[in-house]
């Protein structure tokens, strides 16, 4: 579920880049505080986009300080923690610790199980403190896996699945706006499963393994589709976001929702022209 | 009930914007943070998130969950559409119609004629399901069948329209294209996050 959600730096200006920094650090920060050094290996920026969208839509207290790190000692640099840092950096364990899962049935790879094995304590933590979360990511995992070993032919039943685990993930508070920040995980977390897909099917194909998008490959328009189908969910995002009452950040949110969740996707294409060409 | 309006103190003609900014002001004035747990900041805040989303419910048609599978209702039961309908999927527009997306699949699932109505039909039900690869695949297909037909085509561009409303206004943001830049040192930057900023640009990671 990691490594699609970032901003297109290129596109912010240097104190909007300066803030997305500040939460990363934070997100950073209070991994290491309360997860210890094993927390803060599972640092990513999709969780430093929820911390970001969360802390906009909730305007909590912000602590801003100016440290320095083990991975920047020599310059110092701000971070901002809120509680909706503390938030996210719960739903960063949480991920992680089921990719490290994942990882290890995949192929019994050590990194996997030693992820897994460090994540055990902090994990547990996460799961007393927030049960439905923990509770909607397994059962969507464990169905997916099950979809994937029937060889499913239904890309939406898989792509479904996706959406509901990071949807809620997504719900901090039971509140008004509850609805629609789960629907904006449903369209991002489908977003970010189709992506996968899309990126991952030759390996897939030539290792012999499963891949949803199987049965939209041979289609003449296959990548079209793709980006079609890629947009859309995308607009879906957006048109739940637009609900909610934001106006701090609101343009690093946008930068992420329009541009940041397409680097991999615009990488890809420029290697697959290249390899065409 | 209260006018939300009057709980945000906006004008009915205020813009989304403003709204948003009104909301923003009242909800910074009760903020659990700033009154100390305060049973009054916290009634007033409730009711403050309630007028919100009423409001925004009214404009953007529906709350969140239903702007997300809301489904398909413009194009079909219209009177006046000079399309040929087989009768035997009366009974399925009338699901459909209901919202009843789960009941119109099944009787859809169970029939054997595989006409260009079948597909867009088919498509309505999956896109009200929230299967959005379904869905698109199914109305080509249906398109595909049968070009001429009016209400095909429209489900269709439909289904594409709010991408293509997405592309054009993520444009200022930095858009899907222009991600990559001539420049490869920006470009090693931007996707390998860990390289050590030694290019002279920052970058927010190591």
């Amino acid at each position: 579920m990691f490594g699609y959600v970032s901003i297109n730096p290129q596109a912010l200006s240097q104190p909007e880049q300066q803030r997305f920094r500040a939460l990363y650090c934070g997100l950073c920060r209070t991994l290491g505080d309360v997860y210890g050094d094993a927390g803060r290996l599972t640092l990513s920026n999709d969780m430093t986009f929820l911390a970001l969208l969360l802390g906009a839509v909730y305007e909590p207290e912000e602590t801003c300080r100016q440290e320095r790190c083990a991975l920047h000692p020599l310059k110092e640099h701000a971070a901002v923690t809120h509680a909706a840092t503390a938030y996210a950096a719960d739903m960063n364990i949480l991920l992680a610790y089921y990719k490290c899962v994942d990882d290890a049935r995949d192929d019994g790879a050590l990194r996997g199980r030693a992820g897994r094995a460090a994540l055990e304590k902090p994990f547990r933590q996460v799961r007393q403190r927030w049960p439905i979360q923990c509770r909607a990511v397994a059962d969507s995992l464990e169905r997916i896996a099950a979809l994937e070993r029937e060889t499913s032919p239904d890309p939406d039943a898989l792509t479904r699945q996706a959406g509901r685990m990071l949807g809620a993930c997504f719900v901090w508070k039971n509140d008004v706006f509850a609805p629609s920040l789960r629907a904006m995980g449903d369209a991002l977390g489908r977003f970010i499963y189709l992506m996968d897909a899309y990126e991952d099917y030759d390996r897939d194909e030539k290792r012999g393994r499963f891949n949803p998008l199987r049965g939209l490959r041979g289609l003449p328009d296959f990548h079209a589709r793709m980006e079609d189908i890629l947009t859309l969910e995308m607009s879906r995002c957006v048109k739940a976001y637009d609900f909610l009452p934001v106006t701090q950040d609101d343009a690093i949110i946008r930068n992420v929702l329009y541009s940041g969740v397409w680097g991999r996707y615009a990488r890809m294409q420029s290697q697959r022209k290249e390899t065409q060409a | 009930m209260n006018d939300p309006y009057q709980v945000l103190g906006v004008s009915p003609s205020a813009s989304d914007e403003e709204v948003k900014a009104a909301y923003r002001r009242l909800a910074k004035l009760y903020h659990p943070d700033r009154n100390n747990g305060s049973e009054e900041a916290e009634r007033k805040m409730m009711q403050v998130n309630d007028a919100y989303a009423q409001i925004m419910d009214m404009r953007k048609g529906g709350g969140a969950s239903q702007q997300y599978y809301g489904g398909y209702s413009a194009g079909y039961g219209g009177a006046g559409q000079a399309q040929q309908r087989a009768p035997e999927f009366s009974a399925v527009r009338a699901q459909l119609s209901m919202g009843r997306y789960q009941q119109a699949l099944q009787m859809l699932e169970q029939m054997e004629a595989r006409s260009g109505e079948w597909y867009f039909l088919y498509a309505v039900v999956r896109h009200g399901l929230g299967d959005d690869i379904a869905a698109l695949n199914f109305a080509r297909q249906a398109v595909n069948m049968d070009p001429t037909n009016m209400e095909y085509l429209s489900f269709l561009q439909q289904l594409n329209m709010g991408g293509q409303q997405y592309r054009q206004q993520g444009m200022s943001f930095g858009g899907i294209q222009n991600f990559l830049c001539q420049n490869p040192c920006l470009t090693c930057l931007l996707f390998n996050l860990c390289c050590g900023g030694g290019c002279g640009t920052r970058v927010w990671c190591c």
